[in-house]
Parts: C-alpha cells; sequence; structure tokens
C-alpha cells in the first residue's frame, strides 16, 4: 500500500478511529493487525520475514537481559545479528555477491557456477532489518531494557507509518510510546493532516513532476547530451529529496495522528554548507545509526587521524551498500566518503584560503559559496546513485561534459510548459522551506485562526490535485532498499 | 472514550474539507473542460449510433482492441448490417462493457465480443480509474456503474481529470497524437487513421499466468450470452490479435482460457487464440493497437470470414430471417 494511494485514505482514518475508540491496552492489537496487513498489501509471504526478526529479536533482548555471563550476552547478540543480517544478506546481496564472485572466478579460469535466486526484494527489509537490530545492540548495551511484550516488540518492528521507508527509529523512543496510553489531541492531529499535506505535495507535485524529464534523459543519456543531463541530474537530486522526505514527513504526520512522535528525518539537506552538515540534515535517523552502530564501534574520533579516515570511510561505503547491491550505490558512498575526509583534512587551509582571498570579510557570500559547493558534489555522487551501472553512469558524465545546451532537454520535458511547471515547482518548495526554517512560519500558522489555517490546507490540497501526477501512483524510490 | 467529541470534531473538520476539495475539482471539470485529447467524447457518440441503428445490427465490444483491430465496413459490406464499435478502453473493465449493451440487443442482433486478455486476470475486469475519468467526462457512463468498488473508482480518478483539465487549458498548443481525438474515430467508432510505422516507445508484453485467471470474468461472458440469447441476438467471442512475441510469452495462459472458454456451452468462441496473431511489427503503442487501417481491415476480414462459416451464424441469420423485425427502435434500459 502506498501513501499517495487511495487505498491509504481509507485505511489510515479507519486505523486512527478505531485506534482512539479501543481501550490502550489493546491498541498494539490495531497497531500491528494494521501493520502487517498494511505491509502485506505489498506481498503477503513477505510478511513471514518480518515475523522471522520479530522473533529473534525477542528471544535475544530476554537472553540478553537474563544472561549473567558477558559471553552468554554475545552469544545472544551475536545470534540475533546473524539472524537478521543473513536474511538480509540472501534477500538483498546474496546475488551481487554471487555475480562479483562468478566474475573472479572466470577471470582466473576457475570453472564454477555460482548459484543466483532470482525473487523479489522484500520491501524497506533494510530498515526493518537496522530497526530491528538497534533494539537488540541496545538491550546488549544496557540501554534499554527487554521487551517482555512479544506484540508490543512486533508493533516496534513493523508500525507501519514508518516499516517500509524509515525513519529508523530506535527502541529508546518508540517502545515507551507504544507502553503509555495516548489520548486524542485536535492540535497534534491537525498538524499530523498538515505534515500528511506536506509530504504528499512533496512527493506527488515536486518529486513525480521531474521524474518524467529525470527519467527521459537518463534513459538514454547519448542523446541527450550536456545541459539537459546537468538539469537532469539537478532535477533527480530535488526529486530524490522530495520522495524521500515527502515519505517522512507522511510518515511522521500518520504517527501523530495516533500520538506517536517519530523522529525528524531530514532537516533541507541541500542548505548543508560542508558533507558533514549534509549527512546531519539527510536521512537523519539513518546517518545516526550508523554513527551509533558502525562508526562509533570502529573507534569514532578517539583515534590516530589515520584511523579516523579509514572509519569514515568504511562507514560511507557500508552505507553505500546498505542502499544498494550494486558498485554504483558503493562508489556514491565512497564519494561522500572521500569528500568528508578531503573536508577534514583541508579545513585549517581552507581556512587560511578564505581569509587570503577576503571572504571571511564576507560571511553571507561565502557561506553560499559553500552552499554551492556542496549541493555540487552532492549531485556528482547523486549521478551514480541514479544510474543503472557504473557504464550508465560514466556515459553520464562524458555527455556532461559535452556542454551541448540541447534546447535545454526542454524537448525531454514534453515542452516548455512542463520545464517551467518543473522549475516552479522546485521553486515554490524553496520558499515554503524557507519561509518554514527556524519552526518561525511553525508557529506564524499555529497562531493563525483554526478557519484561516485549514484554508490554508484546502489551498495545498488543490495544488495537489491540480498540479500533482495522479495517473499512476509512483512508488517511493526509497522503497527499493 | 472521553476522546469521542474531540476525535468527533475533527473527523467533521477532516471529512468537510475533503468534500470540499472533491466539490471543487467536480466545479473545474464541470466548468473547464479538458482541451485536446477528446478520446472518451466519443462514447456518446458511440452510444447515439447503437441507439439509432435500425434492423438487425452488429455491435462490436471490447476495449481499445476492439477500436484498433477493426474496420467494421467490412463486417457491414460481407454480413449486410449495420455496424458499431463500442471499443474505448481496456481499463473500463469488461463488467462495464458487457453492462453498457444490456437491454439493447434486438432480435437478430450479433455481438462479437473481443476482450482483451487481460480482462481475464485478477481484477482488471472490475476497472479501474480510466472508468472514473469516462464518468466524470461523461456523466452518461454513470448508467451502466453498478457495483461499489466501480464508484471508488470516480474519487481515485477526480485529480486526474482535475488537472487534466487545468493543465489542458494553461498549455492548450501540446502536440497530441491524433489517435487519440474523436476525429481519428470514423462513423462506425473504429480508428480510421493510420499511425507512423515509428513508435512512440519499446512495446511491453504483459506476463500472463495461468494460475491468475478470473473464472469470474468467463462467468460473465457466458452470463452476457445467455442474455443476448434471450433478447434474441446472438453473441460470438473473436480472441483479440496479439503479437507474435505476447502469444509466444503467454502460450500457457492462453491455452488455459481456451479450455477454461470452451467448456462454457453458452459460449461460442470464434478460432483459437493461436490463430489471432500478428508481427510484432504490427502494433503501434500498444500490443492490441494495430497500426494501419490495411491491417485492421485483414484482421476483420479474417474475423467477417469465420463468423460467416461458423454454424451458430448460419442457424441465427436463418432463424432472424425467418421472423419479423421490429420496426420500433431498441428500448434502451441503461443500468437496468
Amino acid at each position: 500500500m502506498l501513501f499517495n494511494s487511495f487505498s491509504y485514505l481509507w485505511f489510515l482514518p479507519l486505523t486512527v478511529l478505531l485506534y482512539y475508540v479501543l481501550p490502550a491496552k489493546r491498541r498494539w492489537i490495531l497497531l500491528l493487525g494494521a501493520s502487517y496487513y498494511f505491509y502485506m498489501c505489498w506481498k503477503p509471504e513477505y510478511v513471514i520475514l518480518i515475523v522471522a526478526s520479530t522473533v529473534i529479536d525477542y528471544i535475544a533482548g530476554i537472553g540478553i537481559e537474563r544472561s549473567e555471563t558477558k559471553g552468554l550476552k554475545r552469544g545472544f547478540l551475536a545470534a540475533s545479528l546473524t539472524g537478521n543480517l543473513s536474511i538480509l544478506f540472501f534477500f538483498k546481496y546474496f546475488n551481487f555477491f554471487g555475480e562479483n564472485l562468478q566474475h573472479a572466478f572466470d577471470m582466473v579460469n576457475i570453472f564454477y557456477d555460482v548459484p543466483s535466486y532470482h525473487f523479489l526484494l522484500p520491501v524497506g527489509i533494510s530498515f526493518y532489518t537496522f530497526q530491528t537490530m538497534s533494539y537488540t545492540i541496545d538491550v546488549y548495551r544496557g540501554k534499554v531494557p527487554a521487551e517482555r511484550h512479544f506484540g508490543r516488540l512486533a508493533v516496534y518492528v513493523s508500525f507501519f507509518p514508518q516499516l517500509v521507508a524509515g525513519p529508523i527509529e530506535r527502541s529508546g523512543r518508540l517502545l515507551p510510546q507504544l507502553r503509555r496510553e495516548v489520548r486524542f489531541d485536535p492540535d497534534r492531529a491537525a498538524s499530523g493532516v498538515q505534515l500528511i499535506i506536506w509530504g504528499l505535495f512533496k512527493k506527488v507535485v515536486v518529486a513525480d513532476g521531474l521524474a518524467g524529464y529525470v527519467n527521459t534523459v537518463y534513459f538514454d543519456p547519448a542523446a541527450n547530451s550536456g545541459f539537459p543531463l546537468i538539469i537532469g541530474t539537478i532535477f533527480f537530486a530535488y526529486q530524490i529529496y522530495c520522495d524521500f522526505s515527502g515519505y517522512s514527513d507522511i510518515a511522521i504526520g500518520s504517527a501523530r495522528l495516533l500520538g506517536i512522535d517519530l523522529m525528524k528525518n531530514f532537516d533541507t539537506p541541500y542548505y548543508s554548507k560542508s558533507i558533514r552538515e549534509f549527512w546531519g540534515r539527510w536521512h537523519i535517523s539513518l546517518s545516526t545509526w550508523f554513527r551509533d552502530y558502525v562508526y562509533i564501534p570502529l573507534g569514532g574520533n578517539r583515534v590516530k587521524v589515520s584511523r579516523l579516515y579509514i572509519n569514515l570511510m568504511i562507514t560511507f561505503l557500508v552505507s553505500g551498500l546498505w542502499h544498494g547491491a550494486n558498485w554504483t550505490f558503493i562508489v556514491w558512498g565512497a564519494i561522500h566518503g572521500v569528500a568528508l575526509i578531503f573536508s577534514l583534512a583541508t579545513e585549517k587551509n581552507r581556512e587560511r584560503l578564505a581569509a587570503f582571498l577576503g571572504l571571511s570579510r564576507l560571511p553571507k557570500f561565502h557561506a553560499g559559496l559553500k552552499v554551492v559547493t556542496t549541493f555540487t558534489i552532492v549531485c556528482i555522487s547523486w549521478v551514480f546513485f541514479r544510474a543503472d551501472s557504473m557504464a550508465h553512469a560514466m556515459l553520464v558524465f562524458e555527455q556532461m561534459l559535452l556542454f551541448d545546451l540541447g534546447n535545454f532537454g526542454i524537448e525531454s520535458a514534453q515542452g516548455p510548459f512542463y520545464f517551467v511547471t518543473a522549475v516552479a515547482s522546485i521553486v515554490v518548495l524553496e520558499l515554503i522551506q524557507l519561509a518554514m526554517r527556524g519552526g518561525v512560519f511553525a508557529g506564524r500558522v499555529r497562531a493563525i485562526r483554526p478557519a484561516v489555517r485549514w484554508g490554508l490546507v484546502y489551498v495545498c490540497l488543490m495544488a495537489i490535485v491540480i498540479f500533482g501526477t495522479h495517473d499512476v501512483p509512483r512508488q517511493f524510490l526509497y522503497f527499493q532498499f | 472514550m472521553k476522546n469521542t467529541p474531540s476525535i468527533s470534531r475533527f473527523v467533521v473538520s477532516v471529512v468537510m474539507l475533503f468534500a470540499l476539495v472533491a466539490a471543487s475539482s467536480i466545479a473545474i471539470i464541470k466548468t473547464v473542460p479538458v482541451v485536446g485529447h477528446d478520446y472518451f467524447a466519443t462514447f456518446s457518440t458511440k452510444h447515439s449510433r447503437l441507439w439509432s441503428l435500425e434492423g438487425p445490427k452488429l455491435v462490436i465490444v471490447g476495449g481499445s482492441n476492439a477500436t484498433f483491430s477493426f474496420a467494421s465496413e467490412v463486417l457491414e459490406r460481407e454480413l449486410e448490417v449495420g455496424v458499431v464499435n463500442m471499443g474505448l478502453h481496456v481499463s473500463l473493465g469488461m463488467q462495464f462493457m458487457l453492462r453498457e449493451v444490456h437491454g439493447k440487443i434486438a432480435p437478430g442482433d450479433i455481438v462479437i465480443l473481443s476482450p482483451e486478455y487481460e480482462q481475464f486476470v485478477g481484477e482488471y475486469m472490475y476497472g479501474d480509474h480510466v472508468l472514473g475519468e469516462l464518468v466524470l467526462r461523461e456523466t452518461r457512463a454513470l448508467a451502466f456503474m453498478e457495483t461499489p468498488s466501480q464508484f471508488l473508482q470516480v474519487l481515485t480518478a477526480l485529480p486526474i481529470v482535475t488537472r487534466n483539465a487545468v493543465i489542458s487549458n494553461l498549455h492548450p498548443d501540446r502536440v497530441l497524437d491524433p489517435m487519440y481525438l474523436t476525429s481519428g474515430f470514423n462513423k462506425y467508432g473504429d480508428i480510421e487513421i493510420s499511425m507512423p510505422a515509428k513508435t512512440g516507445g519499446k512495446l511491453r508484453f504483459p506476463a500472463l499466468r495461468p494460475e491468475d485467471l478470473n473464472q469470474e470474468a468467463i462467468s460473465s461472458i457466458a452470463e452476457f450470452s445467455r442474455r443476448v440469447r434471450a433478447e434474441g441476438g446472438e453473441c460470438f467471442l473473436s480472441y483479440p490479435s496479439v503479437p507474435d512475441t505476447m502469444y509466444r510469452r503467454n502460450a500457457a495462459f492462453f491455452s488455459r482460457l481456451h479450455t477454461a472458454l470452451s467448456a462454457e456451452r453458452d459460449i461460442i468462441i470464434l478460432g483459437t487464440p493461436a490463430e489471432q496473431t500478428h508481427p510484432d511489427s504490427f502494433c503501434y503503442d500498444t500490443h492490441y493497437h494495430l497500426r494501419t487501417k490495411a491491417m485492421r481491415i485483414a484482421n476483420t476480414e479474417f474475423i467477417a470470414k469465420r463468423l460467416r462459416n461458423h454454424p451458430s451464424y448460419l442457424v441465427h441469420t436463418r432463424e432472424s430471417a425467418a421472423k419479423p423485425i421490429s420496426e420500433d427502435p431498441p428500448i434502451i434500459h441503461a443500468g437496468s
């Protein structure tokens, strides 16, 4: 079931209504049933994987807590991680590693056919696997107690608003919220609805509106050399941002209707002045996950500089691999890793250079320059993210460098009208985001009389109806991860 | 339960908001009609022809496959009957298509039912948002809707049609595909024009799985055939012509379907799926749209020949000739 489908328009209000009608102690049953139904709408049999992960972590959590020796605790943790990662590896990475192994065998003339399996990648497997793993690790670290209520843990693993594309919630935040009795709060619910509509706007108007142009130029880079590919890449940057942050907004808004707060996942990342800042504002739930469960266990920044760089690189390579079983994603992660290491290594020199060039006296210009530079690096990395293969990505770069104006790719955008509307959607997005920065806008909106506020929501909904892409509900890009 | 009053107020606000959006959308659709692609406008033309044809007539029922693969003048010439091609769009669903001709069959009439293969798979026969789009553009289509799921499609289509209405007016000079304009149709309801050899994109052939066969689609056709017969007409099922690649990929499904349809005594089938294939290059933008009029004529000649030689057709025409044909125009029981 997609957030941008009519089915969700029935499913969510019905779930919310039943949720508040039911006694608080029984609500977990509804949430669990709704979450499993939500997932099973896509491919029913794969719900078994979620159940398996839940069972593994339920047993492991209690086992860790009850164990008196460190060795036994470690054993339970290892069993949980092995179980979860095995499922993830089998469904997501088996063929990728198999193909690469096959290439390696072929190169050294070893005649062995590495087996491969063809099945559909379970939607959201990377998200819920990471979420459930964080629970067991946190129990092991003594940060959270083991959850004794199996049903509640099952809701934590499968909570439908964030099941298939995050935010990846920590048990320390979500489980206590599932335990407490929630009363209906109209203001909170209204803000949830508004967030859902804002997310829909990002997805249906901006992301899906840009998808046509992006798909056309990336489908045949040879026919769209130069400028159209540059524009296409910038459009893709906005497409993926609006697609993913739109999903997160709908998820957070949906959970808010149920009285549950999910963590913020995006914070206008394209205003970042460095790659480090970018990762503090892009897919925050994933970057903090990697910080807490990969980077810090590797030693974090309390190590020698060379080791710090290695830790960063490992973290970003794993992050790339998390996104997909393809070399393009690994390279995407590597670009971010290299850019971050470079920025750390040259920080002082760059400050000196800025002072020498007089940029320190023009702080706004300097900040703008940093934003543009960061955005350019991010866009370069997006080429690999969007491309189907390394060869495809290299072809895109080759064609880009031809600097052919190519009629601005207007032909690819089905004429000037669609090109103008695509650009206009980005401008509107940025204006609204600028207004919303720092929570000032939200405060102002709250201060408006409810009738006027609902009037604004009506205008936003009409904009979605008129300027959205509705013919085929497009799947969210991050579902594939 | 302490929450009930505030929930009620909130629910009422949200429902009112969405009702307002729906009402505004309908107001837009009705005051700002879609400019350009007026393919669905032929719905009225086809129904007018179905109403007005006197004497024994031949009615072609199907999706766009019927529109893009029949040359009705061939049937008119060879069988000496008036012809109306009711084909419009596969996604209207067979349930709706069959309903459209209920009660409009007079003694001596012939129905050629040519549903796309997809109609026999999963939920296809119930229609999707395209059905809603038709209803919002041509309100008279409401008369042929019967199930709640069909009405739900109107809601699904509301934003699509609203958007098309506004965008088509903001951007009236966009390039339009002539095959989706009313001017592309002839008086029978067939697409008249020939399309260029180069297609808009690569053809995509669906993978139809035998296990997804919807038995209800077959039962509906049997029921429809019985009804037509009760009204004094006769119904023949003709498989749509598909490209060779599509046939090869789905041979197992076609075989299963043919066996299931043949098992129904009330369904009269003209030929087999294997006999209704053509080279891939004959297709324009989908596997059912034949590019040129010559291809459509050839396809129709094949069907006409099969029909003329079919024993049921011979019996039907002989019986019809023996009975006096009513001078009154057929009574329309829309939605009955």
